[in-house]
């Protein structure tokens, strides 16, 4: 059954195939890099020993709140933002809006980092927000979720070439969609082992069928994140505001109402505390508006609870500490359109059902990359008599290890630096670097394919294998200890590095042992 | 296998080749097409972007007719681009483009000159 003619399948095809080559590679790049990124709170944990899952908001707030206002002046009182970092502090930032010397509107106020159990002011800075020192994160996983974001390139042009990565992703899902005409069927095909090539197509077409619409959902969304304020703002303000950015960002974010008049504070624990209860788990931030005036009112996010998909945000009347309504995510009253804007987000980083539905995630993101690679390889296995092909032949197998072992590249910098208190930030981007530098120089030294793959195979499975102990080695908690306050993610991340050394294993020692039933490069026909 | 046969060897089909037989005409089709695809695709979903903004309902909260474009961006642009592949003749296509392209350009315009 076909319901697309011949000739517009042709080009379909052709869009399908030729989209993925030119721009496969890296494609690949940020499907790998998207499907780490998952697990980006995780990993900061792990690479960054005392990240992590402390409960900021357990010790009260109310006597801190009102002990640093008294030494903050009248003009950053607008409002407070509180929220834990990663490395487990408290950061409490009370700012106005005033105009930067580029001419825009900024916040401008006192920052105070809080230790989480004392509320002793570990740090205190003042200025506008540009200039005060960017947030303590782990310096490997921000790393890698930059590269998934923009590829280290200046913005807007590293969210320009990303936006289109998943606007060609958008394309191969629904192109292949229209072209599986047959696509029950093709979500149990029995990869046939007559052939490796057959098998490979079998496999291509099985993965890529089954994650069709996760495919789909990650490049829409994605393409959204990288193209809503590059593109979206910018031409909704020239058609919708006569070109005022400002006005339409007024808009997505209203400002806070500005109120001279005293007014009473109630208590922001037990707003937090009910929040708290009204959305089923502990808040991320807390924010005041107008604190100690009659317009004072309190904001509580929370992200979403086990089994929910998007985030909550509570509103209260900070005078009387009366609950007013769910806050929308963008503008003042609640719309149709915020509330899908909520979903992108959760529906992006797969966040919203906890460490379940990440680990899902995470494995679609592992099939998808799978899905890249091996119709890149297709792609190119049937030319591969052609010299420029073979030379793609070798770019693919070179980028289908080198991702994951330029990451590895990237820790083994990162570790040494951070254990003996260097720049671990530029000693990360160096090994990146220094990796794919040395990645370029095996490519161009070893143009065999079985060899080049198999040089690829080691140098990957002896990264995994030792990651873990380079993390043991500089600093991080070792085994015992993550097992006393039982620190499962750790553990498990340790575990899955060397899952992954011993599935290269065998892999390796499969394709290398054991003899092939048929050259890659043999004529196969369809059936 | 008859399903694996028909996508595969369709798969095949798609392999580059040289055709003599090939005309101007047709060559300049398959240009004009894949312009269309391109960038006449993304200009037609930028304009369709921002010219929606003024017939799109702006709801309770006022921000829908601005926020949906934003949010549907990527899936108007792939609208466009499968209008000009799909497309039987590819000057079919441009009409429906060009069309659609033209009113909402008109609507940025008078929005931009009203301020």
């Amino acid at each position: 059954m076909s319901f697309v003619a011949k000739a517009p399948t042709q080009r379909l095809l052709a869009v399908h195939g030729w989209s993925g080559t030119v721009l496969g590679l890296f494609l690949y790049l940020i499907v790998v890099t998207g499907a780490v990124a998952v697990f980006a709170v995780e990993i900061g944990a792990w690479s960054k020993p005392g990240e992590g899952r402390q409960a900021v908001f357990e010790r009260p707030l109310d006597p801190t709140i009102a002990e640093l206002s008294e030494s903050v002046p009248e003009e950053y009182m607008d409002e407070v933002q509180i929220f834990g970092l990663n490395t487990g502090e408290l950061m409490v930032f009370f700012h106005g809006h005033t105009e930067n010397e580029q001419g825009t509107i900024e916040d401008i106020g006192v920052r105070y980092l809080l230790d989480h159990e004392t509320h002793e002011v570990i740090k205190r800075e003042e200025g506008f927000r540009s200039e005060m020192e960017d947030l303590p994160r782990s310096e490997l996983m921000d790393f890698i979720v930059t590269l998934h974001i923009n590829l280290h390139a200046p913005n807007p042009w590293g969210l320009y070439m990303t936006g289109i990565l998943g606007f060609v992703m958008v394309i191969a899902t629904v192109s292949g969609l229209i072209l599986h005409r047959h696509i029950i069927t093709d979500l149990f095909v029995s990869p046939r082992l007559s052939s490796r090539l057959l098998n490979s197509r079998d496999r291509h077409i099985l993965a890529g069928t089954w994650s069709l619409p996760f495919g789909f959902i990650l490049a829409f969304t994605g393409a959204f994140f990288s193209f809503a304020t590059t593109i979206g703002v910018p031409v909704i303000a020239f058609a919708a505001f006569g070109g005022d950015t400002e006005r339409l960002l007024e808009i997505i974010e209203p400002p806070a109402i500005v109120a001279e008049a005293p007014g009473q504070v109630a208590s922001i624990d037990s707003i937090i505390a009910d929040s708290s209860e009204r959305a089923g788990i502990a808040p991320n931030f807390v924010g005041l508006v107008d604190y100690g005036t009659e317009a004072f009112s309190v904001r509580v996010n929370h992200l979403p609870r086990d089994g929910a998909i998007s985030a909550v945000a509570n509103l209260y009347d900070g005078s009387t500490g009366n609950f007013l309504r769910i806050a929308p995510l963008i503008g003042n009253e609640p719309s149709s359109s915020a509330t899908v804007a909520s979903l992108m987000g959760p529906l992006h980083f797969g966040n919203f059902g906890g460490i379940i539905s990440k680990l899902v995630w995470g494995a679609l993101g592992v099939a998808l990359a799978y899905v890249t690679l091996s119709g890149l390889q297709l792609w190119v296995r049937r030319r591969i008599d052609e010299p420029a092909w073979a030379w793609m032949n070798n770019a693919v197998i070179l980028t289908g290890y080198g991702v994951p072992i330029t990451m590895l590249g990237a820790a083994f910098g990162y570790f040494p630096a951070f254990g003996i208190g260097a720049d671990a930030g530029q000693w990360t981007a160096f090994g990146f670097l220094a990796s794919s530098a040395a990645l370029l120089a095996i490519g161009c030294l070893i143009r065999k394919a079985d060899r080049l793959t198999a040089v690829l195979q080691w140098t990957m499975i002896i990264g995994l294998a030792r990651t873990p102990g380079l993390r043991l080695a500089f600093g991080g908690d070792n085994w015992l200890e993550l097992m006393q306050r039982q620190d499962v993610l750790t553990l498990a991340i340790d575990l899955v590095f060397w899952m992954g050394a011993g599935w290269g294993v065998v892999s390796a020692l499969k394709l290398q042992l054991l003899p092939r039933k048929s050259a890659e490069t043999l004529s196969v026909p369809a059936e | 296998m008859r399903t694996r046969a028909s996508f595969l060897t369709a798969l095949n089909s798609t392999k580059p080749r040289i055709d003599p037989g090939v005309t101007m005409t047709a060559k300049l089709k398959t240009v004009s097409r894949w312009l269309l695809a391109g960038p006449g695709a993304l200009i037609a979903a930028i304009l369709a972007m921002g010219g929606s903004t003024q017939w799109l309902p702006a709801g309770p909260a006022e921000i829908d007719n601005f926020l949906y474009p934003v949010l549907l961006f990527p899936g108007i642009w792939a609208v466009f681009f499968f209008i000009a592949i799909m497309f039987d003749h590819v000057w079919k296509a441009a009409i429906l483009i060009f069309g659609i392209t033209a009113i909402h350009a008109y609507l940025v315009f008078t929005a931009f000159s009203a301020g």
